[in-house]
């Protein structure tokens, strides 16, 4: 099948501009895109730079922008992508380019995924043999530890895109594994759901789910890093240190819906903020003062309890109880 | 100059053991890779780890068996440490976190390949390499172990017999510098790219086998080269050959059974069959169901759907014979020590003796584990002792003005691709499951003759940023070294054994040839000498 590759270009020792190469390749037609790239490099422009190790899908390191998707170029069929007889590769987003589709994950990807402290500390008693665990218990774990680390659900992230602080739904998925793994020890757990729970950590996630889009595993990093994060609140962990507005928000929130059947959202614009937290409050005022006007400034703690209130607590409380 | 007392070359399953064991036992340690350790060749290992457990098995049976497959060319003692201490080995990895599947009383599940007697792999799904490598990863960052990643180790530097460290290049900017270390693990992996239709990822060059070779080292049963009968048709992957205990049925494509888990012969006889009939096979996985193939066959199923378009539940996967790895490589003793003291080596590139002429399905990723760890464990206690490291400043001038001339060749018709593909296809062709004298003396011909063009050819790529092509022209040195190595050896082996199979020599000769075969470089080309093998320690 013949096929026009158009690749993305940028090498630092010519000084040019980035740019697109077009290359024609005829190859059968089981061929990968990544088989389409080595023909490029071997037959046709032996500059060409870009990363492949184990050409199954094992090993994660030719996640590449292909006809504008995140992709793994080894087990992506031309046949499958190809449009208009056309085959466009470019680096993934979101990540410093080193050289072609050469790029690096250092900051991007390795150096987060330490950052989640993602071991294991053997929970004692240490057992002489192995942990006796049920197999449900290791099912998800073995399945979010297929994960490749290929980052392209860090290239899909919308929060990364705008800010490159977020730990980002890669590193996250590899702290669920250690969080859920019922071998590890309970002080590492907590530690370490502290945290993610901090600025840069599960509660910086917009909740869009393009990470799950994205993971051409199939492993749903967004619904894992939700999992992550329920699990903190389980355990009593509503915030990391540095951002305790984050426990103020839950807490106001809960407390609002507790008291009434529903959101006080003036009361939740207040006490996220801090009732002694001046300047915090501060902040709010211009936006209350426009807000006033047009009548759609809620007044705190005044509003009325929705019918079924009583039966809303009672929910509230016995999830409550669950969470203790 | 980086100076550590122990640097490990490699980043996969045994490197990374081999690197957390130095770390405990207290030694500087610093890892250098040629890939990220996670895009190591280990993450491709599907089906499990070889460790007796329990009242059906032992040690002593899991011996036997890994001798009876060794075709006697097994040394027994390297055989006895391994089995020995795969148990704790594994119960090591579940504890630091390998999830490891579970039988109904939450205790680790087994699977059977062919060979053994019993079940008794540990597997993680399919994807077992790939867990074992990211488990041990994970405890390797949190040890914050500095690791040189992408870079490629060119020499290995050995002064008045001593080791004193490596030279290396950065493939992102194409730099030469030493590294300083008295103590080096080679771990880099085996040479599957050798031949064209093999299992191999693309790093699986024969570096650390070359590495020692050059330095004067002896390379082991290089002559045993292992098939896989469970290969993709055109892909470099392969279903685990646990598929077959699991349930799954190797069929013709009439769908006629070919053989069962009751007969299922040894891997190198059921290769030498199926290549022999010329039938073409399929596994079968629809038995299993859908539930149990994702249990037990999670990437598989995957992977055959986007690179097969295979429903594994509804359809049967094709399959054929593959390359799948030089079981030989650089020689050590139990503690992965070399004749060159400070140069240990473990993992697929090196040769305790454990694999013999034929390996036990289920013991790679097994002797990956235990001799990795030995071998950081030795190198650790061998630096305690050990004259520093440090290299001069003129081997690093020397090196960088190799270097400079193999870019001033001018480049012509010949490329490194090109005697690449001609020595991978000629390995393929008359080296392969069944050798003759004739063949072996054909490939010899063009090793050679591939060798003289290797120094003649030059780059069309002269960038030094990731410049594949300057990748290539190191790793293609390696695999022609490693080829010749092999070659050599096959010729010399006149008898059949094991993975070696003459046609010109089809019976086996125990009075002959029960011993190793060395070989080393010497002035005039490879030099091939034999050894007994070591009873000594059983």
């Amino acid at each position: 099948m013949e096929t026009t590759f158009k690749v993305y270009r940028f090498d630092p020792e010519n000084g040019r501009k980035p740019d697109f190469a077009t290359y024609t390749v005829d190859l059968p037609d089981s061929a990968t895109v990544m088989d389409g790239l080595r023909h490029i490099r071997d037959e046709l422009d032996p500059s060409l730079a870009f990363r492949a190790s184990c050409d199954r899908g094992s090993c994660g390191d030719c996640a590449l922008r292909i006809n504008k998707k995140g992709k793994l170029g080894c087990t992506l069929q031309i046949a499958k992508t190809v449009k208009d007889g056309v085959v466009k590769v470019e680096p993934i987003r979101n990540i410093p380019v080193l050289k072609d589709l050469v790029y690096d994950m250092e900051t991007f990807l390795w150096q987060k995924i330490k950052s989640v402290k993602p071991w294991i500390t053997p929970r004692e008693p240490e057992p002489d043999g192995e942990y006796i665990v049920a197999e449900e218990k290791l099912l998800e774990v073995r399945k979010a530890m297929s994960c490749v680390m290929c980052g392209l659900c860090d290239e899909g992230c919308v929060v990364i895109k705008i800010d490159k602080k977020f730990v980002g739904p890669a590193a996250l998925t590899k702290a669920y594994r250690a969080v859920f793994d019922p071998r590890d020890g309970e002080h590492e757990h907590n530690e370490r759901l502290t945290l993610v729970s901090e600025p840069g950590g599960v509660w910086d996630c917009t909740h869009c789910f393009e990470a799950n889009g994205h993971c051409p595993l199939g492993l749903e990093p967004t619904t894992r890093l939700f999992e992550v994060r329920d699990e903190a609140i389980r355990r009593g962990i509503r915030s990391g240190t540095k951002n305790p507005k984050v426990q103020r928000h839950y807490d106001s929130f809960v407390n609002s819906v507790k008291r009434s059947g529903w959101l006080d959202e003036g009361r939740l614009a207040i006490e996220s903020e801090g009732l002694t937290n001046i300047a915090g409050l501060a902040k709010l005022l211009p936006t209350v003062l426009r807000a006033l006007p047009k009548g759609k400034a809620p007044l705190p703690y005044l509003h009325p309890k929705r019918p079924g209130t009583q039966a809303i607590r009672r929910i509230i409380e016995k999830a409550q109880r669950r969470e203790v | 100059m980086p100076e550590y007392d122990v640097l490990i070359v490699g980043g996969g399953v045994a490197g990374l053991g081999a690197a957390l064991a130095a770390k405990r036992a207290g030694a500087q340690v610093a890892l250098l890779s040629k890939t990220h350790p996670l895009r190591s060749h280990s993450a491709t290992s599907p089906g499990g780890m070889n460790a007796a457990f329990g009242p059906d098995d032992s040690w002593q049976q899991h011996a036997q068996d890994t001798l009876q497959a060794g075709g006697g060319l097994c040394d027994p003692a390297a055989v006895e440490w391994m089995c020995r201490e795969a148990p704790q080995d594994v119960i090591h990895l579940d504890h630091i976190g390998v999830p490891f599947n579970r039988d109904a009383e939450g205790k680790l599940d087994r699977r059977i390949f062919g060979g053994n007697g019993v079940p008794r792999a540990a597997f993680a799904s399919d994807l077992t390499g790939h867990t074992v490598l990211n488990t041990l990863y994970e405890q390797f960052i949190r040890e914050d172990v500095p690791a040189h990643e992408e870079w490629l180790a060119t020499s290995l530097v050995v002064e008045d017999g001593v080791c004193r460290g490596v030279l290396a290049l950065e493939l992102g900017t194409g730099k030469l510098e030493g590294f300083s270390a008295r103590a080096i693990v080679l771990a880099t992996g085996g040479a599957g790219r050798l031949y064209d239709s093999s299992t191999a990822s693309q790093s699986c060059c024969g570096d650390g086998m070359s590495l020692a070779y050059r330095a004067g080292l002896s390379l082991m049963d290089m002559e045993m080269v292992q098939y896989h009968p469970f290969g993709f048709r055109d892909r470099a992957t392969f279903a685990s050959e646990g598929a077959l205990g699991d349930g799954a049925v190797l069929c013709d494509e009439a769908g006629q059974p070919v053989v069962s888990m009751n007969g299922l012969p040894p891997r190198d006889e059921l290769c030498r069959s199926l290549a022999a009939s010329g039938a073409r096979t399929v596994l079968d996985f629809r038995a299993l169901g859908k539930e149990r193939i994702s249990a037990r066959f999670f990437y598989l199923a995957r992977v055959a759907n986007e690179l097969a378009g295979i429903s594994l539940d509804k359809e049967p996967l094709p399959v054929q014979p593959r390359m799948h790895r030089v079981l030989g490589g650089v020689q050590t003793d139990l503690r992965g020590a070399t004749a060159v003291p400070g140069v240990f080596a473990a993992g697929e590139c090196a040769s305790p003796g454990v694999h013999g002429a034929n390996a036990l399905a289920g013991n790679a990723l097994t002797a990956g584990v235990v001799f990795g760890r030995r071998a950081g464990t030795a190198a650790a206690a061998y630096v305690q002792a050990a004259p520093a490291g440090g290299i001069a400043d003129t081997v690093l001038d020397y090196t960088e003005r190799e270097l400079a001339v193999v870019f001033s060749r001018p480049s012509g018709e010949d490329t490194v691709v090109k005697i690449y593909r001609e020595l991978a296809a000629k390995m393929a062709d008359k080296v392969g499951l069944v050798r003759d004298e004739t063949g072996l003396q054909d490939a010899a011909e063009c090793v050679a003759d591939l060798k003289t063009r290797y120094t003649q050819v030059g780059l069309r790529h002269h960038g030094k940023m990731y410049n594949h092509e300057l990748l290539t022209w190191y790793e293609l040195g390696s695999l022609l070294d490693v080829a010749q190595a092999v070659v050599v050896a096959a010729q010399a082996r006149r008898e059949s054994r094991g993975v070696h199979q003459r046609s010109d020599f089809p019976t086996r000769s125990d009075t002959e040839w029960q011993q190793h075969s060395l070989v080393t470089s010497g002035p005039d080309g490879p030099d091939l000498a034999t050894c007994p093998v070591n009873t000594s320690a059983w």
